[in-house]
């Protein structure tokens, strides 16, 4: 009986860990657990429990987006938006990061740990502070940049996800692979797009998506740079925050999470396919 | 700066009969480096913005900007806003620990996983959803105060929405990752027989916490209170959010004074003491990564 209790897995010990574990993971939950519960409310207003359940803010959710009026609520337009700029930040992510993940797995330079400390700079830079030196930037070039002034800001906070992710599955190529290739004749960009590539496939696609997710909940940046013209999702959700706070508002909400969680259960079985690499 | 030194390992007879040139370093950098480069000229615009003067922020110089900074609304802002990180840094550290020891003890690969996704949903989900989610759940007709006046008669007992408690909630459920990933990784290096060592030698649970896991982890803790701290520091949209316009932090000042009050050395004044204050912050977190690797080396 000494042994078990001796590392803490058995007995009370353990039943209170499990117990504080459970209770803290429901309170962390919580409020998005609510946002989906009102989401399918009946009634017009936030009221907790709702008096009956019912698709009705859905319906109005998708008249929203696909219905003879979608164009009034600006709904469709900040979905599209958002979308554009996720799709497009995950691009120049992985365009700027692989390359430079690369020199930094597989180069040894001078000033290496100066551009590795840099590349994670942009996730302890305060966002607000970017936001608004871009914004000052950007106002005082004169020029309108539209979609990309967001997407550039989206892309310095998003590069440092998606090059740790990659360089974890870079890490794991054996460099012996890359060598053998160029023995026998293949070119450098030959070995990069048929070895390095494909087998750190996985860790980029994860990268892509976490930065794809990222950028698409993005708020404060896009608060600074966003235009009349460009008008992300982030921003109509505070804009309706701010002035008609109806059960649509969660409904659209909803969607969000839903989107959210399939993106991070895809993102753990590519991690998690990859074997121990987590 | 960049100047190759050694590519990887060149095969001797493939550098003689047939040269393969790896693509410079500087070109596979280049992009990343655009954008990395675009964040340290951000930093250097409030720099030179918060020694111009007002009106004239190219033009001008003046220490004005830091002299206000020492104003009492603003030294008291600065204040508040270290404190709330530090304190939802502690609480942030305190409630992650029992949740890192059961990811770490939980013989469960689908248990494990599955607290891994509960805890990085609230990260990962947009602030401003949960956000909508803590309204619900905080505000005057809240479920909190639903399920209190319901138990206790009182109507709307109290309110945690507007004020400091909700932000501080908000604050510490978007950050408990952070504390959570090191101070698991920190137990996970505790080898299980050190434990059954301490009890074979009488000590109790109690001083097996004291004198072996506490002692052990807390470089992992440690290092995941500060990234909370610093995390919190330029917190903006819970404050925003969850804080009304009562709880004010450096980030909602700096919009404040950025936009309608529109003193901007004053706001890039407090934008440097933000940035030095995350630097600050990365600085010590390596420094304890640091030591600890040196402990276990």
């Amino acid at each position: 009986m000494s042994m078990p209790t001796a590392t803490g897995r058995f007995g009370i010990e353990w039943q209170l860990v499990n117990g504080i574990t459970c209770m803290l993971l429901a309170l962390m939950l919580a409020p998005i657990c609510m946002v989906l519960v009102i989401s399918f409310t009946s009634g017009e207003t936030l009221q907790f429990p709702p008096p009956a359940l019912s698709l009705r803010w859905y319906q109005e959710v998708w008249t929203m987006l696909v219905g003879p009026d979608a164009g009034i609520g600006r709904l469709r337009e900040s979905l599209l938006v958002s979308l554009e700029i996720a799709a497009l930040t995950s691009l120049v992510c992985v365009l700027a990061g692989v390359p430079a993940s690369y020199a930094l797995v597989r180069y040894r330079f001078a000033g290496k740990t100066l551009i590795e400390e840099l590349i994670g700079l942009p996730v302890v830079f305060p966002a607000v502070v970017l936001g608004i030196a871009l914004l000052v930037l950007v106002s005082a070039s004169g020029l309108d940049f539209g979609i990309f002034q967001i997407v550039v800001a989206h892309s310095i906070i998003g590069l440092p996800f998606l090059m740790r992710n990659c360089m974890a599955a870079m890490r794991g190529i054996d460099p012996m692979l890359e060598e053998a290739a160029m023995t026998l004749g293949a070119s450098a960009p030959k070995v990069f797009r048929e070895i390095v590539l494909p087998l750190a496939s996985g860790g980029i696609a994860s990268g892509a998506i976490l930065v794809f997710i990222l950028s698409f909940n993005e708020f404060t940046l896009s608060y600074f740079l966003y235009s009349v013209d460009v008008f992300p999702l982030s921003i109509w959700l505070f804009q309706q925050a701010n002035t008609s706070f109806s059960p649509a508002v969660f409904a659209v909400s909803s969607l969000i999470v839903v989107v959210n969680v399939a993106a991070v259960l895809v993102v753990d079985a590519v991690i998690g396919s990859r074997g121990s690499a987590a | 700066m960049t100047a190759i030194e050694n590519p990887v390992a060149p095969l001797p007879s493939r550098e003689k009969d047939a040269p393969i040139r790896k693509p410079p370093i500087r070109l596979l950098l280049l992009p990343a480096g655009t954008l990395i480069g675009l964040l340290l000229v951000c930093a250097l615009v409030v720099l030179r913005m918060s020694v111009g003067e007002r009106n004239a922020e190219w033009t001008g110089w003046s220490l004005r900007a830091y002299m206000q900074l020492a104003s009492s609304r603003n030294l008291g802002i600065i204040i508040d806003t270290i404190w709330m990180a530090l304190l939802s840094a502690l609480i942030t550290t305190l409630v992650a620990f029992p949740i890192a020891l059961f990811l770490t003890r939980t013989t469960s690969p689908i248990a494990r996983r599955l607290v891994l996704i509960a805890i990085l949903l609230p990260m990962i989900i947009s602030l401003l959803v949960q956000s909508f989610g803590w309204m619900a759940i905080l505000g005057p007709n809240g479920l909190l105060n639903q399920a209190i006046s319901a138990a206790t008669g009182i109507e709307r007992p109290f309110s945690l929405l507007f004020n400091r408690a909700g932000v501080m909630l908000g604050l510490v459920q978007t950050s408990i990752p952070l504390a959570v990933l090191p101070a698991a990784a920190a137990l996970r290096s505790i080898p299980l027989s050190l434990e059954e060592a301490a009890n074979v030698l009488g000590a109790n649970r109690i001083r097996t916490y004291r004198h072996i896991i506490l002692p052990l982890a807390w470089p992992g803790m440690a290092a995941g209170a500060i990234l909370v701290f610093g995390f919190n520091t330029g917190a903006f949209v819970v404050p925003l959010l969850l804080g009304g316009l009562k709880v004010t932090t450096i980030a909602v000042v700096i919009r404040d004074q950025m936009g309608s009050l529109s003193n901007w050395p004053l706001g890039a004044a407090l934008s440097v003491l933000l940035i030095l204050l995350a630097l600050a912050v990365q600085s010590l977190n390596r420094l304890i990564v640091r030591t600890n690797v040196e402990i276990k080396g």
